[in-house]
């Protein structure tokens, strides 16, 4: 589904990212984690067609990504979460979801439906009709989740959706983005909460410095000493799956 | 070749000309970052005040500066106060009309008071150019190029080296920044909405004497200045001063080669093409045309 | 701010009636004011009054093909003369010099509006903000410089002149009614897009774009060809209404046609009336037209110019204490009264909420 050939992205001097090669089986839930300025903020705006690669090749659906026009992959069945949530101020909460149901469904009465069903299954309905000033962080994750799931992605990019969010607003979280590869939806996501992440992640992919060190399972991974050394001895502890 | 150095040294003080009108405005959009589709009509009321001073005591214009600045920087406070700042925290688009709708009651109300009659003072020494070399020069258009050298370096000056200046600069780059590192950032609005007022009261008494006032004289104005701003980058005097002088010598030339009318529309095409390729302008900041204003 | 509702009440918006002018339907308020314009247009008798009602509607129209660019897109334009201008140049120019009718010549003048509108989108493409608006002006005073001095195709600043003499084909007309029949056409058809493009997915589509360029790039719109269309449409249309105003007034001449002030007025209209919503600019023009008339009126008797005075400051107080226009304020009134009526109204501008 997703592949990522020797993929680098050089910001005058700086190599964000290098040499990064990663693969993405449909139905998988990816995970990518790595301390502050790996590079994962890159990697993951060169996979969503945000930014073009300066080397490298990225296809999704065997095709390659790299217009730097985010629409274009949009298209083709990426929808992407963004960190601040981004939602359209001047819109309701369901009139955001419904934009992004739009790309499927042409009329505004279809979108609709689909919308509210988004919107039941996020667990968001009640906040339908209300204004997105009103939200408070954790329902505004809560929507930019609700609109990528609208657009009916074959793969969604989740950028560090649980920042912000409560205990119990992250099980919910964690419940729902592990139903998701049920659905036919592939995910990849970026992440800091680890106990989110390496319970519900089925591989992991950890990154230092703009590359990729080490792929695995969570257990794999977590016991790895170049991740436990990239993390400066951090280790988070996990409930074995 | 004569005729050509003749062009490019009015064409140039000229320029210097528009510059002074120019430097309140960029500072204005620099640092506030709204348009004043007003500025015209400011350039309007200074000049007919300065006639009306000139005509009722008989002292030169360069000697009404000194009341006609001054009442332009507290006609500019008042404006602040009562129509731009309540439009500023909004969508910059309230800030447009707002002014615009200024520009049209201050237009008609100058129509209403002093009739659609040109209105000019007597020029100095008798109208004779001065003679330098093989050049024939206006004394008026040295007199304010001159000025307008002084300010330019003055204002230089001053951002470089006073608080206030360095406040300026500051918040031109960033505001958010410059509110944290405690700079007092609506009083400085206020100064320098006012400030710009002020200079383009400046620049009414130095285009007095080369123009004649009537009511819709800014809009000539007003376009030309903001070719000026842009092209010169938002918040730069030094910006202000070179595009000046571009849009002063484009005028010349083509005034004269090409046929007056069609000069006004090159100095459009000149805007458009600066938006184009290059809009923050020749010694501007990046991204600034890009990221937009207010955002 | 309107609390979250049980799903059971929560409906589809489509077809539903309220009192306040919403986007995406007709309000029971935006009826009865278009009906009650067509009464009006059929009662009245007074050759006065009726030439104000054409005006007005003609106004209306154009404000409410300005408001398809600069309301929908956000993309505001004060160069709209320059549209308006060719529109009612060329099909004046095709009907006198070469006897097409201006039914089909108003077709070319839409054509080339439209593509002037989609090239001029396409230059500035990378512009915000205040760069944008001062673009379109530039790029309209050029065309009015342009038509000033290309004496040749344009007659130059004594413009052109349509010959009075009575003919459909010709549009010319002795009475008044077939023209208000046409303008009222137009000012209908014009409604009836705005809320056409409110309902459907292209709407949507405009609206996210205004608000978020990114975001809607995020989930699969292309920002550039939404705005390009919604330029190349309002410029059409507005070309339309050019003619229409040609045909009417029998004179045209740069300096009064392709001039700022007239771009300023579309905007006006709308930003007085509601930016961004279908009724928006008619309540503009149904207010700014007759009440310049009036004001000119009463006031020039003594001293021309005052009523513009008067315009100015209405302007003023008008967008800054009343942001979203006269529609916002009837929106607010409306959902007051009966607040279960509808959805809230899209606000245009973003602290609307700061005014209630």
């Amino acid at each position: 589904m997703l592949n990522l050939e020797a993929v680098g992205r050089q910001f005058g001097s700086l190599w964000a990212v290098r040499d990064a090669s990663l693969s993405v089986e449909p139905s998988e839930i990816v995970g990518i984690i790595g301390p502050n300025g790996a590079g994962k903020s890159t990697l993951f705006n060169l996979i969503a067609g945000a930014i073009v690669p300066t080397t490298g090749v990225i296809r999704f659906l065997d095709q390659t990504i790299d217009y730097g026009k985010p629409y274009q992959v949009a298209r083709r069945g990426l929808a992407r979460t963004f960190q601040i949530p981004k939602p359209f101020k001047q819109l309701t909460v369901r009139e955001n979801v419904m934009l992004s149901a739009l790309r499927r469904h042409h009329t505004p009465r279809q979108a609709n439906t689909v919308a509210m069903a988004t919107m039941e299954f996020i667990r968001i309905i009640e906040l339908a009709e209300a204004s997105v000033a009103s939200l408070t962080i954790g329902q505004l994750k809560k929507l930019e989740l609700a609109r990528a799931l609208a657009a009916e992605p074959v793969l969604l990019l989740l950028d560090e959706v649980m920042a912000g969010l409560t205990p119990p607003e992250i099980k919910e979280m964690m419940t729902v983005i592990g139903s998701l590869p049920k659905r036919g939806i592939t995910v990849v996501w970026v992440e800091h909460v680890m106990m989110a992440i390496m319970n519900v992640a089925e591989r992991i992919v950890v990154m230092h410095q703009g590359q990729i060190i080490a792929q695995g399972t969570p257990a794999d991974v977590s016991k790895n000493p170049a991740v436990i050394g990239a993390y400066l001895g951090e280790k988070y502890a996990y409930a074995a799956r | 070749m004569s005729t050509i150095v003749q062009l490019l040294v009015s064409g140039i003080m000229l320029g210097g000309i528009y510059a002074v009108m120019s430097i309140g405005l960029t500072l204005i959009f620099g640092v506030l970052k709204i348009v004043n589709f007003a500025h015209g009509e400011f350039l309007m009321l200074a000049m007919y005040v300065a006639w009306a001073i000139v005509s009722s005591t008989g002292i030169t214009t360069y000697t009404a500066m000194a009341v006609v600045t001054p009442l332009l920087f507290g006609f500019g406070l008042l404006v602040y106060l009562l129509i731009v700042r309540p439009g500023i925290e909004k969508p910059h688009l309230v800030v447009v009309f707002a002014t615009m709708g200024l520009s049209i009651a201050m237009q008609n109300l100058a129509l209403v008071a002093m009739t659609a009659d040109l209105r000019d003072v007597p020029p100095l020494f008798g109208g004779a150019p001065i003679k330098f070399g093989p050049l024939y020069l206006r004394v008026e258009l040295l007199l304010g190029f001159l000025i307008s050298i002084a300010i330019t370096l003055a204002l230089t000056l001053f951002m470089k080296h006073t608080y206030i200046g360095k406040a300026i600069r500051a918040t031109v780059q960033d505001r958010d920044a410059a509110m944290l590192m405690g700079i007092n950032v609506p009083r400085l609005f206020l100064l320098t909405f006012a400030g710009g007022s002020a200079l383009v009261g400046i620049a009414g008494c130095i285009m007095l004497p080369l123009y004649s006032t009537f009511p819709t004289v800014g809009l000539n104005f007003v376009l030309i200045a903001y070719v000026v701003v842009v092209l010169g980058g938002m918040g730069s005097m030094e910006g202000a001063f070179l595009g000046g002088i571009c849009i002063g010598i484009v005028q010349s030339l083509s005034g004269y080669y090409v046929a007056p009318a069609y000069g006004q529309m090159f100095y459009f095409l000149v805007f458009l093409l600066v938006m184009v390729f290059r809009p923050n302008g020749l010694l501007g900041q990046r991204g600034a045309a890009m990221v937009g204003i207010n955002e | 701010m309107v609390e979250g509702r049980s799903p059971a009440s929560v409906g589809i918006q489509a077809i539903s009636f309220s009192a306040a002018p919403r986007r995406g339907a007709l309000s029971i308020i935006e009826m009865v004011v278009l009906a009650s314009c067509i009464v009006v247009a059929v009662v009245v008798s007074n050759r006065y009054a009726v030439d104000i009602m054409i005006r007005t509607f003609l106004w209306a129209g154009l404000a409410l093909a300005w408001n398809i660019a600069g309301g929908y897109a956000g993309l505001i334009s004060f160069g709209h003369a320059a549209f308006f201008g060719i529109g009612a140049y060329t099909s004046t120019i095709l009907l006198l010099n070469y006897g097409v009718p201006p039914w089909f010549g108003m077709f070319a003048g839409t054509l080339i509006a439209g593509c002037a509108g989609a090239l001029l989108t396409m230059v500035c493409a990378r512009l915000r903000g205040p760069f944008f608006i001062l673009s379109t002006l530039a790029a309209g005073e050029v065309v009015r410089i342009a038509a000033l001095n290309w004496r040749t195709l344009t007659g130059g600043p004594e413009g052109l002149e349509i010959p009075p003499v009575p003919s459909v084909v010709d549009m010319v007309f002795k009475s008044q009614w077939p023209y208000a029949t046409i303008v009222i056409a137009y000012m209908l058809a014009m409604f009836a897009l705005s809320v056409w493009i409110e309902q459907t997915r292209y709407g949507y589509y405009l609206f996210a774009t205004r608000d978020d360029e990114d975001g809607a790039s995020a989930i699969g719109i292309n920002p550039r060809h939404t705005r390009t269309a919604a330029m190349a449409v309002s410029a059409a249309t507005t070309a339309i209404g050019g003619t229409l105003f040609a045909q009417y007034f029998l004179y045209l001449d740069p300096t009064h046609v392709i001039s700022p002030d007239i771009s300023f007025q579309f905007a006006l209209i709308c930003a007085v009336g509601g930016l961004g919503t279908a009724s928006g600019p008619v309540f503009g023009a149904l207010i700014i037209v007759p009440l310049s008339e009036l004001l000119r009126g009463l006031l020039s008797q003594s001293t021309s110019g005052l009523h513009l005075v008067i315009y100015g400051i209405i302007v003023i107080i008008v967008i800054l204490y009343f942001p979203s226009g006269i529609s916002g304020a009837i929106s607010r009134a409306a959902s007051r009264l009966s607040p279960r009526a509808g959805l809230p109204p899209v606000s245009n501008l973003k602290n609307s909420d700061a005014e209630s």
